[in-house]
Formats: structure tokens, sequence, C-alpha cells
């Protein structure tokens, strides 16, 4: 079930009104059992491996808080995560790799078919594995208490709002509010259904309408010239992220209508002044995870080797971020890139300090200038992660170079003809729509990133309020393009 | 009751105004979305031209009115609605022929079948004219399948009763909510009538006053619409022929004067011949004096030769030097609302160089010549098959029943199909479907079978079985004679 489909609505309305007339002892199995309905909608068979990697789950927490000796513990945490990544590698990797290995033996990948084809019901389990090693690690850490009930763990992985796509939400934060749940206030209802109002406006409006001309030049990167691959890596970074944080909204308002509050995935990345500053800003949940989780344990135990630690711990934290995407090259491609942007800028992060404490006049040129590299560097990295293989995402880039330089010879003559080469099946609507959307988007971003899209809303009168909610509602049901899977659903 | 409570009582307090609101705009909906015409031409958007002809065809028949409802797949193209009515009105026939054409691509006799089982009471047409093609019918589960482009268009209420069985879960939430709110069912018709209108605006700020004459050729012939300069505040007599072949094509012909904004008359011409009329410019009306015709006549379906213009008269002074520099300005709303489009898919060819634009067309590896090799393939396939009337000749029996028992005259029109294809047609399966219509226009009263298969050159086809406009207005006298025979026959 799409959440941007009629199906997830009704079943939507079905789960709020049942939860809202359930009594308050019931409603946290209420909870898990929308879960575990909605997540069989998607695959029964994947089901049961959800419920068997909380029963481990529950189990190992319970093993490790109880364990007397840190031995002990770090036994059974390493046992723990070992058996969560068994099946996130039997069903999202395993395949490739025995791919790969069968195409070098020459022989059928079966293995690889086997897997590729099963992955297609696992759906979110990179999203479910990450919170239940979190909830395991975070009980290692003694951050946390074990889980007295199975119910609030197996809730906490499988919460229908965030299984497909995030956010990651750490346990102690989940996990706390559904032990007790929060009481449904009618603030709580109306934040809900703006943020999700919001959400499908990107998605619909704003990302799959973008995606039409994106799918057609990615496609067939070849077959593009002028201005067209350089307006495709564009759009694709706009379409990715009107996408992300569209199912993000949706995600967190879906959450709101049962009380809980879930964190923010994104504070409009694309404003960033360095890619360190992008990473704190852009899927914020992933970055934080391996943050807490990867880098700062492996950067701890490489301490030893000052900058080099610090080089490798970035390295290896980039590239598992690319990795956690798929096991694709252009992935591997994308971590990577970001490792090298990471760590150059990280490297050069002191002296460009320095540098701009000595001028205002720098750091006005770098307020300005900073974000647009960094954007510009962060859509370079997008075109691997969108392209279907590494040759295209480099046949687009050369392509869009070639372009520009043609484009700039050809406006130089005073033409415009063929400065967008190739047929793109996008009408003049599609474009006005799309310019449109993307500048809502971003104003009630920018809102967002001050905190005050809330105030500016109540500060409207009502009926100029009830106009806004009414415009978007009828943007959504006339401008919507429908059956676009989201991007993020993927992993 | 606790704090909360009265929150959630003030909260749906507040609602019940935005709700009355959005019931009220909903409810209403057919008072005024009506009335909003649609600005582009007839192949523009099928869904929205099907659901205005609908509309149309279901207001109050007055008194002193025949009406002849035509339908069919887009072989209902074939069919010029206003050159047939024209035709048979002409010489103020009494009653008035009334013709409603629904045409909309994909749409089967099974679908139309329910149309007419919601409709006909409102429609209560005195004859009926199925636009058939042996394509129509080739896909066994056709009944089964509900097309998302058709699915808009048909009655939601009767088609969730009657194809529930075969609906999605998503499909059936959306027929649901289509039968309970206007403004969601003709979401796409809204979307349609809103861009339209901005490009409207978008065309009527470029060209509000014509500047240069339009529309006249070097050979005094003009187009639809054209002007010619005139001087402001004179008289000015015009002399201009109409064509006989004009007349026998439309039966009547209809001229609009204007200079500037200022209408000076209107001309009805039954007969062809030398014309003229005497012109008041007024002062200030503009330099252009600005003509349109209510239809255009084609050389080549008259006589077959290589003249593919669609034209209006001929003026016996001839044309300016520039007579084509202008374009014709943008009215709103639109006056000829029946304009031809001048699509040739083969383009201006004709005999071997026809044939071998054809060919390349049917071989090229584009969507066109997939689909068109898929049709020819598929009737080929079942070309020796015994003949066995599937569920979809099943329902159209029903709908030629339930018409015939109403003394509704019924004319099934088997249509053309470019001679180019037609190595099907000495099957068993073929003769097969032929003979189930001649079947039809046996068993019930008030029912006759034409078979047009045969009756155009290859010329007059844009593919396989949808004629050009040459075709179209060819076939006008044709239809015209069958709806006449239709309309005498009834008891």
């Amino acid at each position: 079930m799409l959440f941007n489909s009629l199906d997830f609505v009704a079943f939507l309305a079905l789960v709020a009104g049942g939860y809202a007339l359930c009594p308050y002892a019931w409603r946290r199995h209420c909870l898990l059992a929308a879960s575990y309905a909605f997540y069989c909608t998607w695959s029964l068979r994947f089901a049961m491996l959800l419920l068997a990697v909380s029963v481990t789950a529950f189990v190992f927490g319970r093993r490790i808080g109880a364990a007397a000796t840190e031995p002990a513990r770090r036994r059974e945490l390493t046992i723990a995560v070992v058996l969560l990544l068994l099946p996130l590698a039997a069903f999202k990797y395993l395949g490739s790799v025995s791919g790969v290995v069968a195409d070098l033996a020459g022989g059928a990948p079966l293995l690889s078919r086997f897997a590729v084809v099963s992955f297609v019901g696992a759906v979110g389990i990179s999203y479910y594995t990450l919170k239940l090693i979190s909830y395991l690690v975070d009980v290692y850490w003694e951050r946390l208490e074990p889980a007295r009930e199975l119910t609030t763990l197996a809730t906490y992985a499988a919460f229908f709002p965030q299984i497909v796509s995030g956010p990651i939400q750490r346990a102690g934060s989940l996990m706390s509010q559904l032990d007790a749940l929060p009481p449904v206030t009618p603030a709580m209802v109306a934040g809900g259904l703006r943020l999700m109002l919001f959400g499908f406006f990107k998605k619909l409006v704003v990302a799959d309408r973008l995606a039409i001309p994106v799918a057609q030049i990615f496609a067939h990167p070849g077959d593009y010239s002028g201005l067209a691959p350089l307006l495709g890596a564009y759009l694709f970074a706009l379409q990715l992220y009107a996408d992300f944080s569209g199912v993000t909204d949706i995600a967190i308002g879906t959450a709101r209508l049962f009380g809980i509050t879930s964190p923010q995935n994104f504070d409009s990345p694309f404003y960033a002044d360095t890619i360190q500053d992008f990473w704190r800003r852009w899927h914020i949940t992933l970055s934080t995870w391996l943050r807490d989780y990867v880098f700062t344990p492996l950067h701890m135990a490489l301490r030893n080797w000052g900058q080099t630690g610090l080089i490798v711990a970035l390295a290896i934290n980039m590239l598992a971020i690319g990795i956690w995407h798929g096991p694709r090259w252009t992935y591997v491609v994308f971590g990577a890139m970001h490792a090298v942007y990471l760590i150059v800028s990280t490297l050069i992060q002191r002296r460009r300090k320095k540098l701009l404490q000595r001028s205002p006049a720098l750091r006005r040129t770098h307020a300005v200038v900073g974000p647009l590299i960094t954007f510009h560097l962060v859509v370079l990295s997008f075109v691997f992660f969108r392209a279907e293989t590494v040759g295209d995402a480099v046949t687009l880039i050369s392509r869009a170079l070639v372009g520009v330089w043609q484009t700039a010879a050809q406006l130089s003559h005073g033409s415009l003809h063929g400065v967008i080469g190739g047929h793109l099946t996008w009408k003049a609507s599609d474009v006005l729509i799309a310019v449109g959307g993307v500048a809502l988007m971003e104003i009630v971003h920018a809102l967002q990133h001050r905190g005050t899209v809330l105030p500016t809303l109540k500060a409207m009168p009502s009926a100029l309020r009830w106009t806004v909610y009414a415009g978007l509602a009828f943007a959504i049901l006339v401008w919507g393009e429908s059956g676009g899977q989201f991007i993020y659903a993927r992993f | 009751m606790t704090p909360n409570a009265r929150r959630w009582r003030r909260a749906l307090a507040r609602l019940a105004l935005p709700i009355a609101i959005l019931f009220v705009v909903d409810a209403t909906f057919p008072l005024y979305f009506w009335r909003i015409p649609k600005l582009t031409g007839r192949a523009a958007d099928y869904g929205y031209q099907y659901l205005v002809d609908l509309h149309r065809a279901t207001q109050p028949k007055p008194a002193d009115v025949e009406r002849v409802v035509v339908f069919g797949s887009s072989v209902a193209g074939s069919f010029e609605r206003h050159q047939v009515e024209t035709l048979l009105n002409a010489g103020g026939r009494t009653p008035r022929v009334e013709i409603e054409r629904l045409l909309k691509p994909g749409m089967k006799p099974s679908d139309y079948a329910l149309v007419f089982g919601t409709e006909l009471e409102r429609m209560r047409p005195d004859a009926v004219v199925a636009m058939l093609n042996f394509q129509d019918f080739l896909n066994p589960s056709f009944e089964r399948e509900l097309k998302e482009d058709v699915q808009y268009v048909l009655p939601p209420w009767a088609t969730l009763r009657e194809r529930y069985p075969y609906t999605s879960t998503a499909d059936k939430i959306d027929l649901l909510l289509a039968s309970t709110s206007n403004l969601y069912r003709y979401r796409r018709p809204i979307r349609s009538a809103l861009q339209d209108h901005a490009s409207a605006g978008a065309k009527w700020l470029r060209s509000r006053t014509p500047k240069a004459p339009y529309g006249c050729y070097p050979d005094g012939h003009t187009a639809q619409r054209f002007a010619i300069p005139v001087a402001p505040g004179t008289t000015v007599r015009l002399e201009y022929w109409i064509d006989p072949t004009w007349i026998h094509q439309r039966g009547q012909v209809t001229l609009r004067f204007r200079a500037g904004g200022t209408m000076l008359t209107e001309q009805v011409h039954d007969t062809s011949g030398w014309k003229s009329v005497e012109l008041n410019v007024p002062p200030g009306a503009g330099s252009l004096l600005q003509v349109s015709a209510d239809s255009a006549w084609s050389p080549r379906a008259a006589d077959g030769g290589d003249d593919f213009r669609l034209l209006g008269v001929r003026l016996r002074d001839g044309c300016p030097p520039d007579g084509t520099a202008g374009a014709h300005p943008f009215r709103y709303p639109p006056v000829e609302q029946d304009e031809l489009s001048d699509y040739l898919r083969m383009g201006r060819t004709s005999g071997a160089a026809f044939r071998d634009r054809w060919q390349r067309e049917l071989e090229a590896p584009t969507d066109f010549g997939i689909r068109f090799r898929s049709w020819q393939d598929s009737k080929l396939r079942v070309r020796d098959d015994p003949f066995v009337p599937t569920a979809e000749f099943q329902a159209l029996e029903r709908l030629v029943a339930t018409l015939s028992e109403r003394g509704i005259a019924v004319a099934l029109v088997n249509t053309p199909e470019s001679p180019l294809t037609g190595d099907y047609q000495d099957g068993s399966y073929y003769r097969g479907y032929l003979a189930f219509f001649d079947d039809l226009a046996r068993r019930y009263p008030n029912v006759r079978f034409y078979n047009l298969v045969n009756t155009l050159p290859p010329e007059d086809f844009n593919d396989a079985i949808h004629i050009n406009y040459v075709g179209e207005i060819a076939l006008g006298p044709t239809f015209a004679g069958i709806i006449r025979t239709a309309l005498a026959s009834r008891p």
C-alpha cells in the first residue's frame, strides 16, 4: 500500500477512527495491529520476518540488560547485531554479490534472481534494521532500559508511518511515547493534517511532475544535448528533495494523528554552506544514526591515528551511507564522492574559518558562494545516485559540460535554437506548475527553517488560512500526478 | 467533560463552516462548470470533450427537435457532428435534427452500455448511431478492464456496482468518491479548463487585434477565417464565390463579417454561386475586415486531388499580396467551436509517396509503429478462428435490444478501414463478425447495419482505422443519409 494511494487514505481514516474509539489501555495494541496490517498489504511473508527480528531484538535486549559482565554484554550485542544484519544482507545485498560472483564464474546468477525478487517484498528492511540496532546499542551503552514488553518494541520497529521511508526514529524517543501514549489533541491532529497536505503536495504536484523529464533524460542520457542534461541533473535534485521530504512530511503528519512526535529529517539542505552543513540538514535521521553508531565509535577507536583516523572514519561512514541505499556501484560512487567532499572540507575547515574571520566581505561572499558550491557538488553526486549505471552518469555529466559550452557559444550568436537538445514530453503547463510548486515549497521550507509556519498561519485571517488549505488540496486534486512510488521506499 | 474533549468540540465546531462551503461548491458544480466554454479543439483532451458532449446530450430536449446520439471509441472521429447536422438541417428542415457525438478512445460497447443504462432517460434520443470497428472487439477480457483514462468518464456508481468484482480496492474507493463528490469526479476537466484558460489568456495578450491580413491565399481562395484590408468609415462591397462542393459537403454555410470588435453582418447561404455583400465599416473599427465561416470545405475530399487545404470562399477581387502574413485573433469564447483539425500523419502525400511513408511509419520503432503493428497482428491472429461472440458483443446486443424496445432507431456502422490493412477480411472470424451485426439488424426492429469498411482510399486515413479530416468530410453525406433513413424508419 503506497502512501500516495486512496487505499492508504482509507486505511488511515479507519485506523485513526478506530484508535480514537479504542480504550486507552489497548491503543498500543491497536497501533501494532494497524502497523502489521499495513505491512501485510506488501507481504505476509516479510511481515513474519519483521516479527522474527523484533522478537530477536527483544530477547537480546533483555539478555544484554541481564548480562553481568562487559564481555558477556558485548558478546550478546555482537550476536544480536549479526542476527539483525543477516536478513538485510540476504535480501538486499546477497543477490547482487552472488550475481557478480556468478557472472565472474560465467554461470547463471540464480541466487541473485532469488534475492532480487525476494527483496521486492522486504519493504522497509533498511529502516527497521537500523532502528532495532540502535535500540540494542543504546541498551548496551545503558542509555536505555531493555523493553519490558514485546508489543512496545514490535510497535517501535513496525510503526507504519515510518516503516516505508523513515524517519529513523531512535528507540529512546519513540518507545517512551509508545509506553505512555500521549493524548491526541486537536492541535496535534491539525498539525499532522497540515504536514500531510504539504507532503502530498510536494510528492504529487512537484516531485511526480519533475519526474517526467528526469525519467526521460536519465533513461537515455546520450540522446540529449544542449542544456537538457544539465536541466535533468538540477531537476532530479529538486525531485528527490520534494519526493523524500514529501514522504517524510506524510510520515510525521500521520504519526501526529496518533499523538506521536517524530524527528525532522530535513532542514533546507540546499542552503547549506558546506558539505558538513549539508549532512546536518539532509536525511538527518540516517546521518545522525551513522554518526552516532558508526563514525563516532570508529573515530574513537582510531583516535591514536590522528588525522588519518578521522579520514578513515569519514570515508567508512560516507561509504556506508552510499551502500545503505543498495548494492549498486552508482551508490558506492555517490558515497565515495561525499567521502571525498567531507574529507577535503574537514581538512581545510580550520584555514577556511581563519580566512573568513579576517574579512567581513569574505564572510558575505561565502554566505552566497558557499551554498552555491555545496549545491552543485551535491547535484553532481545525485547524478550518480539517479543514473542506472556509472557509465550513464559519466555520459550525462560529459554531455552537460559540452552542452553548457555549446549553448554559451550559440547564445553569443543570438540563437536559442536547440538550447534544449532532445525530445522532452513536458508541456508548458507542466513547467509552470513545477516552477510554481517548487517556489511554494521553498517558501514553506524557509518558514519551517525559521520555525514560523504555524505563527504565520495563525496570524492569517481564518478565511485566508482556509483558502490556503483549500488551494493546496485543490492543487493536489487537480494537478496531482498519480502512481509514482516514493524514491526512498525502494531502500 | 475533559479539557481535551472540550478542545475537540470547539475544533469540530470551527470545521462546520468550511465543510458547509465545500459542500455548496461541490453540490452546485453542474450549475457553473458546464457554462465554462471548452477552449481547445475536439481532439484536445478527449475525456473533457466527452464529458462536455455528454452534458449537452443530457439536457432537456426541445419539443421541435429530433435528437441523434452517435457513440464510439476513437473511430467515432470519422463522424463530423457539425457537418452532418448542417447537412440534415439545410433548407430549414422541421423538426430540426440535433446531433450529439460521444467519443472516447478506448471506450468499449460495454462501457457505453453503462452510460446509456444511466443516462438514457435524460438523453431521450430518437436515433442512435453506434460507430464500431473490428479492433474494438479483439480483446476478450475487455469487459473486465477498467482503464484509468476511461474510468473517470463513466457513471461512477453504476460502474462500481457492475464492475465491483473486477476492480481494485483503490479503484473502488475512487469510484465511491467520484459518486459522492463532483469536484473529485470532474478533477481532470477542471484541470483542463484552468490550463486552457491560462493558455488562452496568454494568447489573448499576444493577439488581441490582428495587424496584418490572414487566411487569404494567392489564388483568391480563403481559409475558414480570413481578414483583408479595408478603409475605416467607408462602404465596402465584397463579392465572393460559394463553391458547389462546399454546399454538397455542408448543406449550408454561415459567414460572419466583423471589423475591429464590431459585428457587421451575418450571411447564410444554402446555394452555391457568386454572392455579394455591402458593408459599412464604421470609423475607428480598424483597418481589417475579418470574416469567419462556420465550416470549411475540402477540395481533396471531393475530387481526390492533391489540394489538401480546408477552404472558405473565393474572392472575386483576389487576395492582397501579404494575404497570409498575419494570424487570426483570439476570441473568447471561440466562435468556431467545430473547426476541423487539419492533421495528416502521412503528410500531404498521395499515391506511391503515401504508401512509402505508410510502410516507413508501420515499420518504425516508435510508439505509433508498435501500436500499428500490434493492431494488425491482433486481427491476423484470429483471422481463421471460428467467430465466438465475446462479452463485448453480448453487451452491445443488450444495448441494441434496450434501444430497439424503446422505439429508438439504431444504426450500427462498421467504420472504414484502410485498404492497406484489410488482409484479414476474407477470414472466417471477420465473416462471423459481420454476420453478427447483420443478424442483430434482422432480429431487432428499427435496427440497421451499414458496412462502410471499404469506402475510402488509403490517403483518407491517419493510420489503419482513424480517418483524417479529408475522409471525415467525404463521409459526411453518407452519415446524413444513414440518419435520415433511421429517423424515417421509426414507428
